[in-house]
């Protein structure tokens, strides 16, 4: 076959978009587009952008997604992972919301996942993106609550017991926050919004937590950041009696893997009930990305109608 | 004719014994036999966009495939397949940079989505992990960015790398 003398730019546009479509992530993508002009000019462009991210974020490596759509099935995960395998503890409703559907949370049920099993959840990298809203109810705290309200947990940190993976809410008298725990000793590591948490009131709440670094993400701003690699970061151990780890030692250390994952309470015994609404949650083995979280934010949408090519071409 | 088989003709007068259920893998070719009433045995099908030789690449291409499931309509799952191009097509597209492009505007021109994918794909690979100047000197495209201008983009998109 005889050699063609067409290049690249000889092609029609809708073309290099096919091409480009397929490049990613999306800072690879941006880095090509300053290649020269036409392509900056195909690629820097809202329909592109919007076709590119098509559907909200990518979901390849979202593990439990919660619409709350069905009545009859209020905890029917639609990532694919968990599917139907809850139980429903009291009587959580839905209601209708500004992203859709919420579930509504009275302070005595919740909905519990079984996840020891699933090889997707036994991850020490992952996010949790959550929009809440509390009650004035949940500002009323007895003793057992100690004034803490989880929306999402996974806290069963009895002695022996090594499931103490996540734990996002927050506390009546302060504010929005996540833990983390490391290591056989319990070694808890927290992060927290510096704004006092307010009834009757949205937020948008993203959690990220790797072995070495766990972040807070409050209405689209990175509000707390701790890194983990330093075991004095910690915030309290939780099992004084047990080892303790000296510095050369807390490398090998590692977090905490769930058994059962909680929507609306934080441990097996429901402590520290939900009272409001929770929407659209999602949990990931991934990162989310800063300008993910943002655009669910700034755009007040769910993770799959967020339009993240306008949220890009509007930087 | 005998059998299932149409005549494809290249613009360069080429013409080319196909069966049937192959040519239908081009959505153009398909529409021409289905929707505008040409007929299997008789006619000549042109292909005015296609020369001899690149025609004879698609044929060899749609005659391995041919028994390949349809590709999805949406795009909800085109991410899945980013990087998913067989052994059998990388061989295939070891051509030089004229035929790969050729061969991505006759899929497009039939209208041969797994055709287009993957083409499009193997382009995509060759951009990925070069900066633009080794992008510029593998494809002989000229940098008409001022040095201003480019500075000024990359300072747009620094927002990206952020984690």
């Amino acid at each position: 076959m005889g050699s063609s003398q067409i290049s690249i730019n000889d092609l029609p546009h809708e073309l290099l978009s096919e091409i480009f479509q397929f490049i990613r992530p999306i800072s690879l993508l941006l880095r090509v587009s300053t290649t020269c002009r036409s392509w900056h000019q195909i690629i820097n462009n809202e329909w592109f952008l919007n076709k590119y991210f098509v559907n909200g974020l990518n979901r390849d490596q979202l593990i439990g997604w919660w619409k709350f759509d069905d009545v009859n099935n209020i905890g029917h995960d639609s990532s694919g992972v968990l599917v139907d395998q809850y139980t429903l503890i009291g009587q959580p409703t839905i209601e209708d919301c500004f992203l859709g559907k919420c579930a509504v949370f009275d302070g005595q049920c919740s909905i519990d996942f079984p996840v020891q099993d699933k090889v997707q959840y036994q991850t020490t990298t992952y996010s949790v993106s959550i929009w809440f809203w509390a009650d004035s109810k949940a500002w009323n705290t007895n003793q057992q609550e100690g004034g803490w309200r989880t929306a999402i947990g996974c806290w069963n940190d009895q002695y022996r017991v090594n499931h103490a993976w996540l734990h996002l809410g927050f506390h009546v008298n302060t504010n929005i926050h996540n833990q983390v725990m490391i290591s056989s000793a319990k070694y808890a590591f927290g992060c927290e919004h510096r704004q006092k948490t307010e009834p009757h009131r949205w937020y948008h709440v993203v959690a990220r937590v790797n072995r070495n670094l766990q972040d807070l993400w409050v209405n689209g701003q990175q509000v707390s950041s701790v890194d983990m690699t330093n075991m004095e970061n910690r915030t309290e151990i939780r099992e004084p009696y047990h080892q303790r780890w000296n510095s050369s030692q807390w490398h090998e250390q590692t977090i905490h893997l769930p058994n059962i994952l909680y929507i609306g309470t934080k441990n097996n015994q429901h402590h520290n009930p939900w009272i409001g609404q929770i929407a659209d949650l999602s949990v990931w083995t991934r990162w989310l990305q800063p300008f993910e979280i943002r655009a669910l934010y700034q755009q007040q949408t769910s993770i799959d109608k967020v339009k993240l090519g306008t949220f890009v071409f509007n930087k | 004719m005998a059998g299932n088989k149409i005549k494809l003709q290249s613009n360069d007068g080429d013409t080319f014994d196909v069966d049937v259920e192959i040519a239908k893998q081009s959505a153009t070719i398909k529409t021409m036999l289905e929707d505008l009433g040409m007929s299997e045995e008789d006619d000549v099908i042109p292909l005015p966009n296609v020369n001899s030789a690149i025609l004879k690449k698609v044929i060899q291409w749609a005659t391995h495939h041919k028994d390949d499931p349809p590709p999805p309509e949406d795009d909800e799952n085109r991410e899945k397949n980013l990087s998913d191009i067989s052994s059998w097509d990388q061989d295939f597209l070891k051509v030089d940079q004229g035929t790969l492009f050729e061969l991505i505007l006759a899929a497009n021109y039939l209208d041969i989505k797994g055709l287009l994918d993957v083409t499009c794909k193997t382009v995509a690979n060759m951009i990925k992990g070069r900066t633009p100047e080794e992008i510029r000197r593998q494809f002989n495209i000229k940098n008409d960015f001022t040095p201003q201008e480019e500075e000024q983009i990359k300072k747009e998109n620094e927002w990206c790398e952020e984690k």
